[in-house]
């Protein structure tokens, strides 16, 4: 997949979230926050794996932890370990869930804002 | 918390946790040093700026505080600690060590080292900054 693509399916992502959000589907929203992030840094260019809703590659998390993204890794993991997890666990608390899914959300949002600037120019990576 | 490393400084938690994984080759310990590293700065935020945090539950709680100031989002305080509870879980075997998506393999703890380091600086700085 092209840049462009990722950002697309990012958007996607979030899109789907919202909608499972209004039906009540939470763990689902969860997922689709995970999978925004996951496109979002697919864009980016920080994972080469190729696998979509995955988890990054040992490469990836490298590129990843030494990013310009500040906190990067740690917001990754918070995400794989919080929202991801929830899908398979539904172990966060509606408190902590609700919170969660709103700092995926600015995560992906500052993902994508970078995605687009490189999209935009694409010498400059 | 380990009562052996209560009076430990954060920074003398993360060297130990260097001499954990580079010298001894043990990452469940250098997990645990990794996570009370993050407690202990996070518990002396807390203590410099009046809040209990004695334990996991008080350190959320003030984590959730925090995010909702200014300074919280400058720490991305919950998501610092929730990196520290993954280390801990990382420490006892937990969910997440036994499932091969989340797990944090060996050869990755250099970068979990970064990022503790990077919180621990986060917060002694920020401590440093809240008069007492």
């Amino acid at each position: 997949m092209q840049t462009g693509q990722h950002i697309a399916a990012s958007q996607r992502f979030l899109d789907n979230a919202l909608m499972l959000e209004s039906e009540g589907s939470h763990m689902g929203a969860a997922e689709m926050i995970w999978g925004a992030a996951v496109q979002a840094l697919e864009a980016i260019g920080h994972i080469g794996s190729g696998n979509t809703v995955a988890h990054l590659s040992g490469n990836g998390r490298r590129r990843l932890a030494s990013s310009t993204i500040r906190q990067g890794f740690r917001r990754y993991s918070e995400i794989q370990n919080g929202l991801h997890a929830h899908f398979y666990r539904g172990h966060l608390t509606p408190e902590e869930q609700t919170e969660q899914m709103q700092q995926g959300r600015d995560y992906v949002t500052e993902l994508l804002t970078v995605a687009l600037s490189y999209h935009a120019e694409p010498n400059e990576v | 918390m380990n009562p052996d490393t209560k009076s430990q400084t954060p920074l003398e938690l993360l060297r130990q946790a260097r001499v954990a994984y580079y010298d001894n080759g043990d990452d469940k310990a250098c997990a645990r040093f990794l996570w009370e590293a993050t407690f202990t700065s996070v518990r002396q935020l807390a203590t410099r700026m009046g809040h209990p945090c004695e334990d996991q539950a008080q350190a959320k709680e003030f984590a959730r505080y925090l995010e909702r100031e200014q300074a919280g989002k400058a720490l991305y305080a919950t998501a610092s600690l929730g990196f520290g509870l993954y280390m801990l879980d990382h420490a006892e075997d937990g969910w997440y060590s036994q499932e091969p998506e989340f797990a944090l393999p060996f050869s990755e703890f250099p970068l979990a080292i970064r990022e503790v380091t990077e919180i621990v600086e986060a917060f002694i700085a920020e401590t440093e900054s809240v008069k007492a």
